[in-house]
């Protein structure tokens, strides 16, 4: 029993009111008589003018927002369509949590069962990508431990290198996307055409015909092609890149804490291609291509201040 | 007297302005910031607040503290904002005399309550669990609204006056918000300033807002409206030195344009608080 049993009534009755998909008056006359029986009418307005007011601020606001966070995903689609999208999405994924921040953590996989995956199936992929950018916007800062640099690494004993046991910052995600949504990404970057399409205001009830004009963006479609991807945040920009299976392998590894000796295992494995026993000069051309490479990876990874050592404390929990 | 800080003038801190404002001094006396957008791990948004906190007094203002749901309080939700409270030691920290959700789920809209007694001893209830539980007292916003529930038996400024005395919190006063509501129910906005008891009052709000013909809407994507000025000294004259900020959310001016405003709103505070002398002496 709620300590307020009336003031409970109401809001849950505001609530189904104002999050109707088609607004309180399409929803029959029984919705009409709910909504007069709750709030007041006067001269000015009617009790379902009113809480249309609401309903519209609900809606459009909440679109606005996964616009801001989905700005390629809307000009792929085009407006109408997100707004549809999002029609859905918001039916089955209604805000449960205080930031709004969270509110298109399902989005991706939403539009991978959407209808619009049939005219768009890279649109998820795509999602994918842009949820990646913004969910490492703010994730934790790399401190403690910090990025390693390369005088960290040179100042090691060459016999420490193999067992010292590596991780990735907290600002990173690695992406295996069926669709080459880098590409797609980087048409609409440069047509210019991904703009944020609205604040996240009120005024947006206010205009909303405008968003829904918003023409798809007439980029083509990416190629269909296994595509990895490294997504991390340097600097308090965030930054991502199409990467090779070695690296994406690595990384992988990386983000459950390895040592070197084990990455160089998985590059080994990547140059020899799976081939079973090799000549002793084979062999031996192949480690040192393997440590070449993982001397390229490692560089790169520095460059960008993406390892860290492993925390005893993760070292624990994994 | 409320005894809180004499901040002066500020203004909304948001992303447009960032390298402006952590370019230099400004004309601006201090920034309120939105609790959420900052109540996370780390980033660019922690890493220029901490900077700009080493420079100006800053106020907590939350938008989702569901002070009036009938869902249980949200503890995850309060304990985050007291560790952000911890590290930006705010001068005060407010949120909305209002709810945003119900069922777990959340509008993200500032949504007015049936102002009952009923209502009234749950919120008051609520006031004083969270100030528990951040250990500080906080101030409570009056919202705009465009509609009363067909149950309410208090009008809105005796119940915001009433949730302040008896939970021990303060006010901030949204003079925009009394406007637009006073527009939308058809009552007096100095009805309203008349009812507050002035040593609640923390801080006042400015924003713009639309006139869509058959209503106001708070949109915060316009100039202060010169009515809201004229009720904005009338609520000076009433509650004195109150440190009043600028909220501009939507069409967000250049950096210069919005520290005018904030000018205007100082220049209107001295004017009404030296007129208010002066009546005083000639009395």
């Amino acid at each position: 029993m709620p300590s307020a049993p009336e003031l409970s009534r109401a809001q849950r009755n505001l609530w189904d009111l104002i999050t109707a998909p088609e607004g309180v008056a399409s929803t029959g006359p029984e919705a009409i008589e709910r909504a007069r029986r709750l709030v007041r009418s006067d001269e000015r307005l009617d009790a379902v003018e009113r809480l249309d007011i609401y309903a519209n601020m609900y809606f459009y606001r909440l679109r606005d927002c996964l616009a801001e966070d989905f700005p390629k995903v809307v000009a792929m689609a085009g407006g109408a369509a997100f707004h549809n999208l999002i029609t859905d999405y918001l039916l089955a994924h209604p805000s449960s949590c205080w930031s709004l921040r969270e509110l298109g953590r399902a989005l991706p996989e939403f539009i991978a069962r959407h209808e619009l995956a049939g005219t768009h199936p890279f649109l998820a992929d795509l999602a994918l990508l842009e949820w990646a950018r913004d969910d490492i916007f703010d994730e934790t800062d790399a401190t403690d431990p910090a990025p390693l640099s390369r005088a960290d690494i040179a100042a090691l004993n060459p016999g420490q290198l193999d067992s010292l046991e590596l991780s990735v910052i907290p600002a990173f995600r690695l992406l295996d996307l069926e669709w080459d949504a880098a590409q797609a990404w980087r048409q609409i970057e440069r047509s210019g055409e991904a703009a944020p399409p609205a604040g996240i205001n009120s005024a947006a009830a206010v205009d909303h015909g405008h968003f829904e004009d918003l023409p798809p963006a007439g980029a083509a479609p990416p190629p269909r092609t296994q595509t990895r991807i490294r997504v991390w945040r340097r600097a308090g920009r965030v930054y991502h890149r199409v990467i090779e299976g070695d690296e994406h392998a690595c990384l992988e590894a990386l983000t459950r804490g390895a040592t070197l000796a084990r990455l160089g295992e998985i590059v080994f494995e990547s140059v020899t291609g799976g081939a079973g026993v090799l000549g002793v000069t084979a062999e031996r051309a192949r480690q040192q291509a393997a440590i070449r490479r993982l001397g390229t990876l490692v560089e790169s990874w520095l460059e960008e201040s993406l390892l860290v050592r492993l925390s005893a404390s993760a070292r624990t929990a994994s | 007297m409320t005894g809180q800080a004499v901040l002066g003038q500020g203004v909304g801190l948001r992303r447009d302005h960032f390298e402006r404002v952590l370019s230099g001094p400004t004309r601006v006396a201090w920034f309120e910031v939105i609790s959420e957008n900052f109540m996370v791990k780390g980033g660019r948004p922690l890493e220029v607040l901490d900077r700009v906190r080493r420079d100006y007094p800053i106020v907590l203002h939350g938008v989702s503290m569901n002070i009036g749901s009938t869902d249980p309080l949200n503890l995850d939700y309060l304990d985050r904002l007291g560790a952000l409270a911890s590290r930006v030691q705010p001068a005060w920290v407010s949120d909305h005399l209002c709810w945003t959700g119900v069922g777990g789920h959340n509008a993200h809209d500032l949504l007015p309550l049936p102002y009952t007694e009923e209502t009234l001893a749950h919120v008051v209830d609520r006031v004083r669990r969270v100030q528990d539980r951040l250990g500080r007292r906080i101030a409570l916003e009056n919202v705009s609204s465009y509609l009363t529930y067909q149950a309410s038996a208090l009008t809105e400024w005796d119940f915001l006056a009433q949730v302040a005395e008896r939970a021990d919190c303060g006010i901030l006063l949204d003079v925009n918000n009394i406007f637009v509501s006073a527009r939308n129910h058809g009552f007096e906005p100095e009805t309203y300033l008349a009812a507050i008891p002035a040593g609640r009052v923390w801080q006042f709000h400015l924003a713009g807002h639309s006139d869509l013909g058959g209503y106001l809407l708070d949109t915060h994507d316009h100039p202060v409206r010169d009515e809201v000025w004229t009720l904005y000294r009338s609520a000076v004259e009433r509650f004195g030195d109150v440190a009043t900020l600028i909220e501009w959310d939507g069409n967000i001016p250049a950096w210069d344009r919005l520290e005018q405003e904030s000018l205007r709103a100082g220049a209107i505070q001295s004017e009404a608080l030296h007129d208010g002398r002066s009546d005083a002496v000639g009395a």
